[in-house]
C-alpha cells in the first residue's frame, strides 16, 4: 500500500511539474488552446478541463497554454463569430440545432452564440496543425526548457524540489 | 501499474477540483450571480452570503444590494435576506427560473452610501427618470396649492345672485318725493294768485264805494270798475279752470304712482327653480384640495410600480457580450432568468392612512418581450383595513401597457376639512370609504377613473362666503345637510404620470346646490315680500298725500275763488245798477 502511494505521488509530482514526454506536453498545448480560445461562460471550456485532466496530457501546458490562447480569443472574436454565425445560420442545420437547443445541459455550451461556436470550430481545426507544430518543438526543446524551468525559484518552490535531478522521461 | 497509477493520479487531481468546486460552491454560485446580475443591470450587484443546496433547488441569500442603473446612488432593491427555489428541469436548459422566492425586510429605492455604478462616471444614468420626476413633482406641488384656490375663485365669481330690494332704489319713492315736492309749491302759487285776485277785487270795491261830487267822474268811475270786474272775471274763470287742471293732475299723479308700483314690482327678483349655485363648481370647491390628494398618492402608486420594476430595456445597460446569440428557425426563445412568483412586503400610503402590505410579485425578468406574461404585482393590506392593490407593467410590445387597480370595500377616513376659506369651508367627521381605482397607461397616456363613495358623513359648514349667503345661510345652510350622509366621487385621470390632469364630478356639489338655491329662493322670496309691502305702503301713503293735501288745497282754492266769484258778481251788479241810474239821471 505505502509503495502503491509512493508511486502515485511520484506520478503526480511529474505529472504536475511538467517534464512529460512531448507528446503529452503537446497534447497540453492543444487542451489548452481550445480552453484559451473558448469563452470560459460556456460550459465546454469545464467539460475540455475535465477531458483535460483525465488525458495524459501535460496539465502545466494546459494551464500556460489556455493563459496564452485566452488573450489570443478575444482578438479572434471578429474571425470567430463570423465562422460561428455562418455555420449557426446555415440552413440544414437548423433542425439539428434546435434539437441540441432542447436537450438538458447542452444549452449550457452556448453554443448558440456565434463566438463559440466559431472558436469551437477554429479550435477544433487548428487542434491537429497545433499538435503537429508542437510536438517537434518540444522534442528538440525539452531538455534546455527542463534545466531553464529548473532553475527558476517558483518552479522549485512549486515542486519542492532542491536542484534534485528531474524524473527519467519515459517516452509511452 | 504506471499506467493505472497515472490515471488514478488524474482522476484524483480531477476529485480534488470537484471537491474544491464543491466546497467552493456557495461562493461560486454568489460570483455567477453577482457577474450575471451585473451584466444584466448594467449596476453593481453586492450579496454578502450564499448557502446553496442543489439537490433541492433553493438559494438563500443574505444581505442582497441590487444598485439602480438609472440612479447608482439608490438600490433597486435590497432584502436583508431571500429563499430561492428554482425550477431544476429548466436550469438544465440554462433558464434560472425562480418558481417561488420569499424576501425579508426588502426595501426598494434605498440610499446608498457608494456609487452603484459600474462604470467610473456614475452619473451617466442619474438624471433620467427620478431627476425628472423630482422636478415634476415641484409642479404638482404648485398644482396642489393652486387648484384648489382657483376653484373657489372660479365658483365665486360664477355666483350671479339676484339683488335684492334692499339694495336697490324704487322708482316709486322717487316719483312719490318729486310728487311731494311739486304739489305744496304750486298750491303756493295759486294761494298768492288767488289772493291777488282779492286784492284786486277789494280795491275795486274801495273804489266803487268812494263818492264824487261831479256825476259825470262818478258814472266814469263805475264804467271803469265795471270795466275791471269784467277782467277779474276773466282772471277767475282761470284760476278756476288751472284748479280743475290740478285735479286732472293729481289723478294723472295717483295714476302715475300706480304705475309706477306696478313697474316697480315687475322689477323685483323673480325667484325661478333655476339654479343659482353651479354643482359642478360646487363640487370643485369642496372636494378639489382632497381629490387632489387622493390622486396624487394613487398616481404616486402607479409611479412607485413602474419605477421599481424598471423597463429593462429601458433602464438597464447590460454588457456587450461577445458575437451574438442565433435563433434558430422553429425555436421560441425563453427568457433566461424569470421569478415566477415572489413574495414581497411594504407600507403604502393610501386616503391619508398607512398600510401594512404583503403580496406576490409575478413573472419579473430582464427579458420581458420572451415572455407570455406580464408582470403582475398583487398586494394585499394586513389588518382590518380591506385594500387590494393589482398592478401589471406589461413590457411585451413596443408600447407599454401598464394597469393599476386599487379596491376596498371599506376604508377609515379621518376627519378633514373641505372646501376653501376663500369660498366655502366644510368639516367633515369620520367616515367610511369605498375605492375603486381603475388605471391605464398605454406608452406615456394615463388615463381612467377612480371612484370613491362616502358614507356614514357628517358635514358642518363652518363658514360661507358672504357672496354666497354668508352666516345666515350657512347657518340655516347646517340644517338642510344635517340629513346629507353620504356622496359619491367619480374622478377621470388624462395627462401622463409626471404632469397628471384630472376632473372629477361628484353629487355632494349637487346636493349643496340643491340646499343653497332652495335658501338662497326661499331668501329671495322673503325680501320680494317685504319690498311689496313696502311699496303697498309708500303707494297708500302717497294716494292718501294726493287725496288728502292735494285734493283738500283744491277744495279751499275752489272754495276761495267761488267766495271771490260772489263778490266779483254783487259789484258787477252793483257797478250796473250804479250806471243804469246815473244815466237816468
Amino acid at each position: 500500500m505505502a509503495n502503491l502511494l509512493q508511486k502515485i505521488w511520484r506520478s503526480f509530482r511529474g505529472t504536475v511539474r511538467g517534464f512529460d514526454s512531448s507528446r503529452q506536453l503537446a497534447f497540453g498545448v492543444v487542451f489548452g488552446m481550445m480552453i484559451g480560445i473558448i469563452p470560459n461562460d460556456s460550459l465546454l471550456v469545464p467539460a475540455l478541463v475535465v477531458i483535460a485532466v483525465l488525458s495524459t496530457a501535460n496539465l502545466l501546458c494546459v494551464l500556460l497554454s489556455a493563459v496564452v490562447f485566452s488573450c489570443v480569443g478575444t482578438l479572434l472574436d471578429p474571425v470567430t463569430h463570423s465562422l460561428g454565425n455562418t455555420i449557426l445560420t446555415h440552413g440544414p442545420l437548423q433542425e439539428t440545432f434546435l434539437w441540441l437547443s432542447g436537450l438538458p445541459l447542452v444549452p449550457w455550451t452556448r453554443f448558440e452564440n456565434t463566438v463559440v461556436t466559431g472558436s469551437l470550430a477554429i479550435s477544433l481545426a487548428a487542434a491537429l496543425p497545433v499538435y503537429l507544430i508542437a510536438r517537434p518543438v518540444f522534442h528538440r526543446l525539452q531538455p534546455a526548457l527542463e534545466s531553464g524551468l529548473m532553475q527558476s525559484h517558483f518552479v522549485r518552490w512549486l515542486l519542492g524540489s532542491r536542484r534534485e535531478p528531474s524524473e527519467p522521461v519515459v517516452e509511452n | 501499474m504506471n499506467r493505472i497509477s497515472y490515471l488514478l493520479t488524474r482522476v484524483i487531481i480531477l476529485g480534488l477540483l470537484l471537491l474544491a468546486a464543491w466546497v467552493g460552491m456557495d461562493s461560486l454560485v454568489r460570483v455567477a450571480i453577482v457577474n450575471n446580475g451585473q451584466q444584466m443591470t448594467g449596476a453593481k450587484v453586492e450579496i454578502g452570503k450564499v448557502r446553496t443546496s442543489l439537490s433541492a433547488g433553493r438559494i438563500f441569500l443574505q444581505d442582497v444590494r441590487i444598485a439602480d442603473p438609472r440612479n447608482p446612488m439608490l438600490n433597486l432593491v435590497q432584502a436583508d435576506a431571500a429563499f430561492v427555489d428554482l425550477d431544476p428541469q429548466r436550469l438544465l436548459h440554462r433558464e434560472i427560473v425562480i418558481e417561488h422566492g420569499t424576501t425579508h425586510q426588502i426595501m426598494f429605492g434605498a440610499p446608498r452610501t457608494q456609487s452603484g455604478s459600474l462604470t467610473a462616471n456614475a452619473s451617466v444614468h442619474s438624471d433620467a427618470p427620478f431627476s425628472e420626476s423630482e422636478s415634476t413633482l415641484n409642479t404638482n406641488e404648485e398644482i396642489e396649492t393652486d387648484h384648489p384656490r382657483q376653484a373657489a375663485l372660479r365658483w365665486l365669481d360664477s355666483l350671479s345672485l339676484p339683488s335684492t330690494v334692499e339694495g336697490r332704489n324704487l322708482e316709486l319713492a322717487s316719483v312719490s318725493a318729486e310728487i311731494q315736492q311739486r304739489w305744496p309749491g304750486r298750491f303756493e302759487q295759486k294761494s298768492q294768485e288767488v289772493n291777488q285776485l282779492r286784492r284786486a277785487i277789494e280795491a275795486v270795491r274801495l273804489s266803487m264805494n268812494t263818492r264824487e261830487d261831479n256825476p259825470l267822474r262818478d258814472e266814469e268811475r263805475f264804467l271803469e270798475a265795471n270795466a275791471e270786474l269784467g277782467r277779474l272775471q276773466v282772471q277767475l274763470d282761470s284760476l278756476e279752470a288751472s284748479l280743475l287742471d290740478f285735479e286732472r293732475e293729481a289723478f294723472s299723479d295717483r295714476e302715475r304712482l300706480i304705475s309706477t308700483k306696478q313697474s316697480d314690482e315687475a322689477a323685483m327678483p323673480v325667484v325661478s327653480t333655476s339654479h343659482s349655485f353651479d354643482s359642478e363648481k360646487l363640487s370643485n370647491v369642496l372636494l378639489m384640495a382632497q381629490q387632489k390628494q387622493h390622486v396624487d398618492d394613487i398616481v404616486e402608486w402607479f409611479r412607485w410600480f413602474r419605477m421599481t420594476v424598471p423597463d429593462p430595456q429601458r433602464d438597464f445597460a447590460p454588457a456587450p457580450i461577445r458575437g451574438r446569440d442565433v435563433t434558430f428557425s422553429g425555436d421560441k426563445p425563453r427568457p433566461g432568468f424569470l421569478i415566477r412568483n415572489l413574495e414581497l412586503d411594504g407600507e403604502g400610503q393610501f386616503a391619508g392612512r398607512h398600510f401594512s402590505f404583503s403580496g406576490v410579485a409575478h413573472n419579473i425578468t430582464p427579458t420581458p418581450d420572451l415572455h407570455d406574461q406580464p408582470v403582475r404585482i398583487e398586494l394585499r393590506a394586513q389588518g382590518k383595513q380591506h385594500l387590494i392593490v393589482d398592478c401589471t407593467l406589461d413590457r411585451r410590445d413596443q408600447v407599454d401597457r401598464d394597469t393599476l387597480y386599487i379596491s376596498s370595500p371599506d376604508i377609515d377616513v379621518e376627519s378633514n376639512m373641505l372646501g376653501h376659506p376663500l369660498a366655502l369651508v366644510v368639516s367633515m367627521g369620520d367616515a367610511r370609504m369605498q375605492v375603486d381605482v381603475s388605471l391605464q397607461m398605454i406608452g406615456d397616456d394615463l388615463s381612467g377613473d377612480i371612484i370613491f363613495r362616502y358614507s356614514d358623513v357628517t358635514l358642518f359648514v363652518d363658514r360661507l362666503n358672504d357672496l354666497a349667503g354668508g352666516e345666515d345661510i350657512a347657518r340655516r345652510l347646517n340644517q338642510e345637510i344635517s340629513t346629507l350622509d353620504q356622496y359619491q366621487t367619480i374622478v377621470s385621470l388624462n395627462g401622463t404620470l409626471d404632469n397628471p390632469g384630472f376632473t372629477f364630478e361628484s353629487d355632494l356639489g349637487q346636493q349643496f346646490a340643491s340646499a343653497l338655491n332652495g335658501l338662497t329662493n326661499e331668501r329671495t322670496q322673503t325680501v320680494a315680500n317685504d319690498s311689496r309691502q313696502q311699496l303697498e305702503q309708500i303707494l297708500s301713503r302717497e294716494i292718501e298725500y294726493l287725496d288728502r293735501t292735494v285734493s283738500r288745497n283744491i277744495e279751499q282754492l275752489i272754495s276761495a275763488l267761488n267766495s271771490e266769484r260772489e263778490i266779483l258778481n254783487q259789484l258787477e251788479r252793483v257797478a250796473s245798477e250804479a250806471i243804469r241810474q246815473n244815466r237816468i239821471r
